[in-house]
């Protein structure tokens, strides 16, 4: 009787694999790898790209930029020390903050974009509303992750969008893309398809809609017809600050605005 | 009424019984859900982990060095697949941790999965399976067998106990009329007792009364009425103590007979002659004292009823029984009405009577001895 108590609240006991043990508190600062490494916001990926290969070529340092971890995960691998670049795409929290540099590198239109197959060209607020709600039959609205700072530009235009992306977000009936990539992959993909993107991000077969007749162009973004737009920029350690200088060197040096200005992003006026 | 003590050492008996059975209801029952609920929810926390563990490995697969930095976007996508809801660790093969979110850490039974990219460990998922509401549930489980336990505990007992309880009650009332049967018959029994005999010595002091109205009183008749009442006296104080008859107490079966029957004749006047061997057994002494009684009424009733002159007694021992014979010369016997308390004892003893044909005086009675024969 004993015994077989004994067993039962051993086995009660032992249901189940053993708790996780205490997290490792090591907070050191990863040491920094021979390449330069950059990766955050795939808005700025693009253009991270094409000036990590200008540098490369011109200076010898090999610059890596990996896939979008977001503007967040950026931050925190910079702060970590596991990268020497965060891309970023809003701006830092006062919490993320703390023991960065921000330099701002570019301007950013956000579009709503789609496929070849996308029967329309251009779209009116009423039909973005429309869509969001979920009331125009035969075409597909992909959703971007509430983090998304892509969202927070257009809405920013477009008055109690916000509340409608969530209200569609929260029913199921969209699909919610995490990742620029993967919301390039999926507006390729997916018939009749479209979603919010980056203008600076738009590669073949995707294209940029007008909205309310307005095209999304740098000029239109710099004349300021175009108002959804974020400026992107880049954070790093200060002490490798000269491991990211001919990064940021060439981001800030004539080439590097002809650069980005060639990838359609608008740059950032020079500090004076 | 007769105590009887039957219910308070059945209940005392009973009551740790029904408490250890009605407590292993009430612990055992609660305890195996435990178990069952507590392993099925590990089980589930398994499959949960394992969803888990293969969002990770994609995200891995896609992100191999910062995968453990798009936290936000994971947490996102393991929200919209419903995995968020219950406790989740994830550390990576250094294990730091990776925060993806959902309840704090509490108390739960955990189910590790490794997060294997091409069979290479790259982190480790722990899906919890919250303990809280499982033991929530156990004690709300565990009250309510108590409950039924109790209730269960109380009608196992009460049941029985009532039973036993009722059957002790009905044990005491025959019981009690045993008692007021056996009084009837020991009284009835005290009552022949004295019929035969201290009420044959006085019929005989009345009948030596009669005769020396008759005769004139002389000293040796004066000391023979004297002897019969003394006869009576200790016959009565016999019967009020231990009932033996005097006489057999002292001689024995066949000398109380012999002397009974020299006694007996002298005060009667009627001849009686005796037949009995040297030896008997021994003798129960209800039985030597039945057989006595039986030889004093027979003889009485000679003497009252037939009007003999001659009468003999007959006393043998036979195949394991007893025989006595009784004949005179008289008128015959009376009725067998008059002789219940010879039926009677006869009766008691096992025994049998041979009634004498009407006009006939030949009474023979048997009783086997049984473990006296030997």
């Amino acid at each position: 009787m004993r015994r077989t108590l004994a067993l039962l609240l051993l086995s009660a006991a032992c249901a189940g694999d053993p708790p996780p043990p205490p997290p490792s508190t090591a907070s050191t600062v990863l040491a920094p790898r021979p390449e330069l490494l950059a990766a955050g916001t795939g808005a700025l990926t693009p253009l991270a790209m094409a000036l990590a290969h200008e540098v490369s070529s011109g200076t010898g340092l090999r610059v890596r930029v990996e896939p979008s971890i977001g503007s967040g995960g950026g931050i925190a691998a910079t702060r970590d020390g596991a990268i020497d670049l965060g891309l970023v795409s809003r701006p830092l929290r006062p919490e993320e903050a703390a023991g960065l540099e921000r330099v701002d590198v570019a301007r950013d239109a956000v579009v709503l974009a789609a496929a070849s197959d996308f029967p329309l060209d251009d779209v009116s607020t009423s039909d973005v509303h429309r869509l969001y709600r979920g009331e125009l039959r035969g075409l597909t609205l992909l959703l971007r992750d509430e983090a998304e700072s892509a969202n927070a530009a257009l809405e920013s235009t477009l008055p109690g969008l916000a509340d409608e992306r969530r209200t569609s977000a929260a029913s199921g009936r969209f699909r919610v893309l995490d990742h620029d990539d993967a919301m390039a992959l999926a507006l390729a993909t997916t018939p009749r398809a479209i979603g919010v993107f980056s203008l600076g991000a738009i590669r073949p077969p995707l294209r940029a809609l007008r909205l309310d007749g307005v095209a999304p162009t740098t000029d239109a973004v710099a004349r300021g017809t175009w108002r959804a737009v974020r400026t992107l920029g880049v954070v790093f350690r200060p002490e490798r600050r000269d491991r990211v200088a001919p990064f940021l060197a060439l981001a800030g040096s004539e080439r590097g605005r002809v650069l980005i200005r060639s990838l359609g992003y608008l740059p950032v006026e020079p500090r004076r | 009424m007769i105590p009887v003590t039957l219910t308070r050492p059945f209940a005392r008996r009973l009551a740790p019984l029904v408490l250890v059975a009605s407590s292993l209801f009430a612990v055992v029952v609660p305890l195996a859900h435990h178990l069952d609920a507590r392993s099925r929810a590990v089980l589930a926390a398994h499959e949960r982990g394992e969803r888990v563990a293969r969002v990770l490995a994609e995200a891995v697969r896609d992100r191999p060095l910062l995968w453990r930095y798009d936290a936000a976007k994971l947490s996102g996508r393991l929200q919209q697949e419903g995995l968020l809801g219950d406790p989740l660790v994830v550390r990576d093969r250094e294990n730091r941790p990776v925060t993806l979110g959902g309840p704090a850490t509490m108390s739960a039974a955990w189910a590790r999965v490794p997060v294997l990219v091409q069979d290479v460990p790259v982190a480790t998922v722990w899906a919890g399976a919250p303990l809280g509401p499982l033991w929530q549930e156990t004690l709300r489980l565990l009250a309510g067998c108590l409950l039924l336990a109790t209730a269960l505990g109380g009608l196992l007992f009460l049941f029985p106990v009532r039973t036993v309880a009722r059957a002790e009650e009905r044990i005491a009332a025959l019981l009690a009329e045993r008692r007021v049967a056996l009084q009837d018959e020991e009284r009835r029994r005290i009552a022949r007792e004295l019929h035969d005999g201290a009420g044959q010595a006085l019929t005989a002091a009345r009948l030596q009364l009669l005769a020396l109205r008759k005769r004139g009183l002389a000293p040796d008749d004066a000391a023979q009425v004297e002897h019969h009442l003394d006869e009576a006296l200790e016959e009565v104080r016999r019967s009020t103590s231990a009932l033996i008859p005097a006489p057999l107490a002292a001689l024995g079966f066949l000398g109380a007979v012999r002397k009974h029957c020299a006694s007996y004749s002298r005060a009667t006047g009627v001849d009686i002659s005796l037949d009995a061997p040297e030896e008997l057994p021994e003798l129960p002494a209800p039985m030597a004292a039945g057989l006595y009684r039986i030889v004093q009424e027979a003889l009485h009733n000679t003497v009252r009823h037939a009007g003999a002159a001659r009468a003999s007694v007959r006393v043998s021992h036979l195949r394991g029984a007893l025989s006595l014979e009784f004949d005179d010369d008289g008128r015959g016997f009376p009725d067998q009405a008059s002789s219940q308390s010879i039926r009677e004892r006869v009766a008691g003893m096992g025994g049998a009577v041979d009634w004498p044909e009407p006009g006939r005086s030949h009474l023979r009675v048997r009783i086997p001895l049984g473990g006296a024969a030997a």
